[in-house]
């Protein structure tokens, strides 16, 4: 006989999922479990949220690439210093099912040693050598002046190409001079020349001269 | 420095470089590609003109003013002197209200032109002056042309005296009626002559067409200041060009929708009209021309009673007329602007102006 009447004990309602992740202290937790032996309809409720809880965690998680681990181990950290975060990021599991093929060791905190070097020579990824503390960064200087340069360059290629274009000779108007009518002004303006002769000048005009 | 902060750097040292690339290369455009060195022409001597000198100077000047007052047709004989040679035969009809007519009767591939008439009635007094500068002037006597009594006045250079011109004037009109031009070895490199005048007679029959493609725009006379503004815009306006050729007169009219700059050169007697425009020349629309290397570029010339030269200085295409000895030519190519511009500092320059230009809210 259901007893989804009984009036003087509710029904569990939204106390279902606590019940099932048993997040309900003791107290609650025994009521909630008295109601749910006397009520068919919350023991219903979660005995199916139990078995949606258990087929979730049946789930694998993603297939991670073999070898993803070592190369994001291998990635410079940026800073110089040797950050040894970048060694312990499997202990930190970012993901619940990381699984690095390669196991990495953490790294020491041996003695504040800032370099990061380890007793048995070994040095964690990124991390500069006890013994040339000023070589990377030098080095990382010179390549900063080298890309602005090579960057530089290539802007200035980039703008000389496009001036290049700009100024191309196809751009400019082409000119046919129109000889004949020039023949005709010449002849009109030098009559204010002393003894010249209009005649001798027009002379000139040919049929095929010119425009 | 954060990340961005660094990156934000990096993008500014990048396009910093390349902006001073792009500034120095500028630079060094405009000092290389710059208006070539002035021709070194001395400055003319004024003089004062004597009274035998005034005297020959107004039968030149009546015979400007007659071509304004008088009609008439006939024949005449013109030769030029040059590598080419060119003798031609015109019947010539004149109406000053109507211009001048010509046809070649020889070499028979020559058409028949009319053309308006001058604008001017007197000799241009920048001409005159530079007639002074070079020549002096004196009437030689009497003689006849075509059968008309005439009277005879010589022009001889200052430096040397050698004879540069003689002019037979006709002492009923006025008219020039034969006119011989001499170079510095005392050839004759012109002469025109009257075989036959009919004074007014010839008034009905000058076609009032023209083959000639004659802009209709206005001319607008081009005074020291409008050649100054001209010349900082790039021009290249020379006042002075070698063989004593000074400016007396400059044009600037619109042929084809865009500006053509006439300057208009004379040592008071030969007479040189140089005609530029911005643009790259089209060679293949210049018909009847052949080809010259001339200061170590292309040159474009036609030879005939006067010669032509076209060539590309920079960014302007440059026609030059002359009715002068030959020789002076390749000296005035010289002189002006002659380095096409089709290399790649040409191309850089005219990149960099298109781009300033963008930059101009008033270009």
């Amino acid at each position: 006989m259901s007893t989804s009447g009984h009036r003087r004990d509710p029904h569990l309602g939204g106390l279902v999922a606590a019940v099932v992740d048993g997040a309900l202290d003791h107290v609650a937790r025994e009521r909630a479990l008295g109601h749910v032996a006397r009520c068919d309809d919350c023991r219903a409720e979660v005995e199916a949220q139990r078995r949606i809880k258990a087929r979730l965690s049946g789930l694998g998680g993603p297939e991670v690439p073999a070898g993803l681990a070592a190369r994001l181990l291998a990635l410079p950290d940026g800073t110089g210093t040797g950050n040894p975060r970048v060694a312990e990021l499997p202990q930190l599991r970012l993901a619940a099912s990381f699984r690095p093929p390669v196991p990495v060791a953490p790294a020491r905190r041996d003695g504040g040693r800032r370099d990061g070097a380890r007793r048995d020579g070994a040095r964690p990824v990124g991390a500069r050598p006890a013994g040339r503390p000023a070589g990377r960064p030098a080095r990382r200087r010179v390549a900063g002046v080298a890309g602005v340069a090579a960057g530089g360059l290539a802007a200035f290629a980039v703008s000389l190409a496009t001036v290049l274009a700009l100024g191309s000779p196809d751009r400019v108007q082409p000119i046919v001079p129109a000889v004949d009518a020039y023949t005709v002004e010449h002849s009109r303006t030098a009559v204010g020349v002393p003894g010249a002769d209009v005649a001798a000048e027009l002379a000139g005009l040919t049929a095929s001269g010119g425009r | 420095m954060t990340l961005l902060d660094s990156t934000a750097a990096r993008a500014v040292l990048v396009v910093g470089a390349g902006a001073v690339g792009a500034a120095v290369c500028s630079a060094g455009l405009g000092a290389i590609g710059g208006p070539p060195p002035a021709v070194p022409v001395p400055s003319p001597s004024q003089r004062v003109l004597s009274a035998a000198e005034q005297d020959a100077i107004s039968y030149l000047r009546r015979a400007a003013t007659a071509e304004r007052t008088e009609t008439y047709s006939g024949e005449k004989w013109l030769s030029s002197r040059s590598s080419a040679g060119a003798v031609t035969v015109l019947e010539v009809r004149h109406d000053p209200a109507r211009g001048t007519w010509v046809e070649p009767r020889t070499p028979a591939h020559v058409s028949a032109h009319t053309v308006p008439g001058a604008d001017t009635v007197d000799l241009d007094g920048e001409a005159l002056a530079a007639l002074r500068h070079h020549y002096t002037l004196a009437v030689r006597g009497a003689d006849r042309g075509a059968g008309r009594a005439a009277t005879v006045v010589e022009a001889r250079a200052l430096d040397g005296g050698r004879v540069a011109g003689r002019f037979w004037l006709d002492d009923e009109t006025g008219l020039l009626l034969r006119r011989e031009l001499y170079d510095t070895g005392g050839d004759i490199v012109r002469a025109t002559a009257f075989v036959r005048l009919d004074v007014g007679r010839a008034a009905a029959a000058v076609p009032a067409e023209s083959r000639v493609d004659r802009d209709d725009a206005p001319v607008r006379a081009l005074d020291g200041a409008a050649l100054a503004a001209f010349r900082r815009a790039g021009w290249q306006l020379p006042d002075l060009l070698p063989g004593g050729m000074e400016r007396y007169r400059a044009l600037e009219r619109t042929v084809g929708g865009h500006p053509v700059v006439q300057v208009a050169y004379s040592d008071g007697i030969f007479t040189v009209s140089l005609f530029a425009e911005r643009g790259r020349l089209d060679a293949r629309s210049l018909h009847g021309f052949r080809v010259d290397r001339v200061a170590g570029t292309t040159v474009y010339s036609r030879d005939g009673l006067h010669r032509t030269l076209v060539w590309a200085g920079g960014e302007a295409v440059y026609t030059l007329l002359l009715d002068a000895p030959e020789p002076l030519g390749p000296r005035l190519v010289a002189a002006l602007p002659h380095t096409p511009g089709d290399g790649v500092l040409a191309r850089l320059g005219r990149g960099i102006a298109r781009v300033g230009s963008w930059a101009n809210p008033f270009d």
